[in-house]
């Protein structure tokens, strides 16, 4: 077993990643230890990662142990990339965690002085190739993001800064140590171009409103979120498109970023009904200590022509006024009112599937009428409600494969009058399925139906197995 | 001659009083009672397709723009509920149906001539959503709407004003324990099923076409009535079984009972 991280006052100590526990142990007798989860602290990191879009959109985790942040353009929100660095590094300790920060014109600058510079930091480097240099100087070899034998063959033959890689011919260090090296010292120095991906990519289509400071105040972020959507819908009108779905991410002080979804059944950009839309998921938010930002972003658009807006169409809904289409799209505005205040899962349309098998023979299709004809189901008589588990009834038959005679339901013996069926119907074999069930409609004296089956036959093995169980399962109208 | 008219009301046409035309009467009540917001936009009536019924009906149907409610403690409700947003929908726009639970199954809902590749549906566990979800739709402009959901007064008055503005049918399913009170309903029906007219063959004899007995408990602008009906899948027909079963023969029946 080996250490993988060590906190500051045990490396103090002589510890350092990488080495064994019993070493370890030996150094520091009173070491407390826990088991590493890699999967947990990764998922912490991009949780964090997420947490620092609040200060710049383009984020990502680096390595097992860092985190990029594109700040271009962004430091001016802050008051300068001093100010930013300040606030993000109040934020990170708030959370709990030992960090070192450093800004810088190049990826490597930036890993490297976080990493190897002298003192606690933040550094903060103008973003000149000169500055980069000098301060890249007096750095290890390994602050070139270099694998530790490639650091340990340069300093070997000497080569113990990056300082010292300046002024070598090329050439030569290509053919003694690999492309590399010097791969990784241009992309430091801005020489080479280094495309990374972020955690979440950008979104072309979005909208963000810092707070000068937190707010509780749920009107003040409803205010935010209105000028937010007309800003959004605004560039969406002018690019042609509409939003089928927006994320609206809530960077709250204390937590994490909380973020409310919404959908829409069809490309739309009108901020009025957008905004309705969110209003019933932000009543019941928590805004922990306080909002300090807001981000509005449609996560999924689709091209939407402008629509033309009629001189004295009358608003609301008029029966019978307006024309088809203009009645598809109010059912599509209903539509989504419905699916984000009661969930996608609860609006539905029910179509018919192929398969005999009732529990299976329906299929839920998306809410929004087509202009499709009727919907096409097999005439054999079907109940109007069917339980999603068939009840278990006790029943008593005449006959061994006849219809029951009486079964107990609800707390009262139901006493059949009228039997139709049986109609049989198998399992689907290659779903392996339950047996065979024969299906009877069943009548009381007083009219009610229901629609019962038997599962198994009688006398279908002398030890009892396999006998025939009645279920209840359904209800006719 | 505009003096004689009360401030507001627009004038009865002249050949009203000449006429007695107790249609045109009755409609002018009905918008008057209907809080008028555009009189002469009476609204008018989905007929169920049952002669005696929709006679008894004002309107000659189940009143669009207007809330109805359908108690019962079964499964028949639903099919009669199916039975009139069917009717009310037509071949026109989408209806609604917002269920308390998943076991709503549309190859029954179908069989009650609903048609459900334009019938969207909800699922409300909370009554407020579901009256929510109820006048949503109805504002919308939905044709027919269903709810499985009991309404107080003050929420079936409110149901009352979005069918009203939405021109759409609002059937209201209340649970067996629906509180009782007073409700803005335009009609109230129980419903209970009714023993069907066997069919030839077999032992005991296959149910017959489903019927139900329909009780009209309360209705505005008509009378309580009861009617036992039948239900012809084959030819989408609802028709009045017995006729007779409207309690008009227990005097003979006394008679016959002295004779022997």
């Amino acid at each position: 077993m080996r250490l993988a991280a060590a906190s500051a006052a045990t490396e103090e100590a002589g510890l350092a990643p990488g080495m064994t526990l019993a070493n370890a142990r030996a150094l520091a007798p009173g070491l407390r230890v826990r088991p590493g989860d890699p999967p947990a602290a990764a998922r912490r990191l991009a949780a964090l990662a997420d947490w620092a879009r609040r200060f710049a959109p383009w984020t990502a985790p680096c390595g097992a142990d860092g985190l990029w942040l594109d700040i271009t353009g962004c430091a001016g929100l802050f008051g300068g990339e001093d100010a930013l660095l300040a606030r993000l590094s109040a934020g990170v300790a708030r959370r709990g965690h030992d960090h070192r920060l450093a800004a810088a014109g190049t990826h490597g600058a930036a890993w490297a002085l976080a990493r190897f510079a002298a003192g606690a930091g933040p550094f903060a480097l103008p973003a000149d190739a000169a500055a980069i240099r000098a301060a890249l100087a007096p750095l290890p070899a390994a602050a070139l993001r270099l694998p530790a034998d490639a650091a340990a063959a340069l300093s070997r033959a000497g080569l113990r800064c990056i300082g010292d890689l300046y002024g070598l011919p090329r050439a030569p260090l290509v053919r003694r140590f690999g492309r590399a090296p010097l791969d990784r010292l241009d992309e430091a120095l801005g020489r080479r171009a280094e495309p990374l991906a972020p955690q979440r990519p950008p979104e072309r289509h979005a909208a963000r409103r810092v707070f000068a400071e937190p707010t509780v105040d749920s009107a003040s972020v409803s205010a935010a979120l209105d000028s937010l959507l007309k800003e959004l819908c605004a560039a969406l009108a002018r690019a042609g498109l509409g939003a089928r779905r927006l994320t609206l991410r809530l960077f709250r002080v204390d937590a994490d970023p909380r973020a409310i979804d919404i959908a829409a059944t069809r490309a739309r950009r009108d901020a009025k009904g957008l905004a309705a839309l969110f209003a019933d998921r932000l009543n019941g938010l928590d805004a922990g200590f306080g909002v300090e930002a807001m981000e509005l972003d449609a996560a999924l658009v689709e091209p939407l022509a402008p629509a033309q807006t009629r001189l004295g169409a009358p608003r609301g809904g008029a029966a019978g006024s307006g024309s088809g289409s203009a009645k598809n799209v109010e059912t599509a505005a209903l539509i989504d009112r419905l699916v984000n205040r009661l969930g996608a899962d609860r609006v539905a349309r029910l179509g018919p599937r192929d398969t005999h098998i009732p529990d299976r023979a329906v299929r839920r299709l998306p809410p929004l009428p087509g202009p499709g004809a009727k919907a096409d189901w097999p005439a054999a008589e079907r109940p109007i409600r069917l339980f999603a588990r068939p009840r278990p009834v006790a029943a008593v038959a005449a006959a061994p494969d006849g219809p029951p005679m009486l079964f107990r339901w609800n707390g009262r013996v139901v006493r059949v009058v009228r039997a139709g069926g049986p109609e049989r119907i198998a399992g689907e074999w290659w779903r392996g399925d339950s047996p065979t069930r024969d299906y009877y409609r069943v009548e009381d004296a007083q009219g009610a139906r229901f629609w019962i089956f038997r599962e198994g036959f009688y006398g279908a093995a002398p030890d009892g197995r396999g006998a025939p169980r009645w279920y209840l399962h359904g209800l006719f109208a | 001659m505009r003096g004689i008219f009360p401030a507001g009301a627009a004038p009865i046409p002249i050949h009203a009083f000449r006429r007695p035309d107790l249609a045109a009467l009755r409609a002018r009540i009905a918008a008057i009672e209907h809080d008028a917001d555009a009189p002469g936009d009476a609204p008018d009536a989905a007929p169920l397709g049952a002669a005696e019924i929709d006679a008894a009906l004002p309107g000659g149907g189940l009143a669009r723009g207007a809330v109805h409610e359908i108690a019962a403690d079964n499964s028949a409700a639903a099919g009669f509920a199916a039975l009139a947003a069917a009717r009310a929908a037509g071949d026109g726009g989408p209806a609604l149906w917002c269920a308390r639970e998943g076991d709503l199954y549309a190859p029954g809902l179908a069989a009650f001539d609903l048609d459900t590749a334009r019938l969207i549906v909800a699922r409300a566990a909370r009554p407020e959503d579901a009256l929510w979800t109820l006048e949503e739709a109805l504002r919308a402009g939905v044709s027919a709407v269903v709810g499985e959901a009991a309404a107080g007064f003050a929420a079936s008055r409110r149901l009352q004003l979005a069918a009203r503005a939405g021109g759409g049918l609002c059937l209201l399913l209340p649970p067996p324990d629906r509180p009782p009170g007073a409700l803005a309903a335009a009609t109230r029906w129980r419903v209970s099923p009714a023993p069907s007219a066997p069919r030839a063959g077999g032992h005991p004899a296959p149910p017959g076409a489903p019927r139900w007995r329909l009780a009209l408990i309360r209705c505005r602008g008509g009378a309580p009535r009861a009617w036992t009906v039948e239900w012809h899948v084959e030819t989408n027909r609802l028709s009045v079984a017995a006729p007779l079963a409207n309690r008009a023969a227990p005097a003979p029946l006394r008679r016959l009972g002295r004779a022997s």
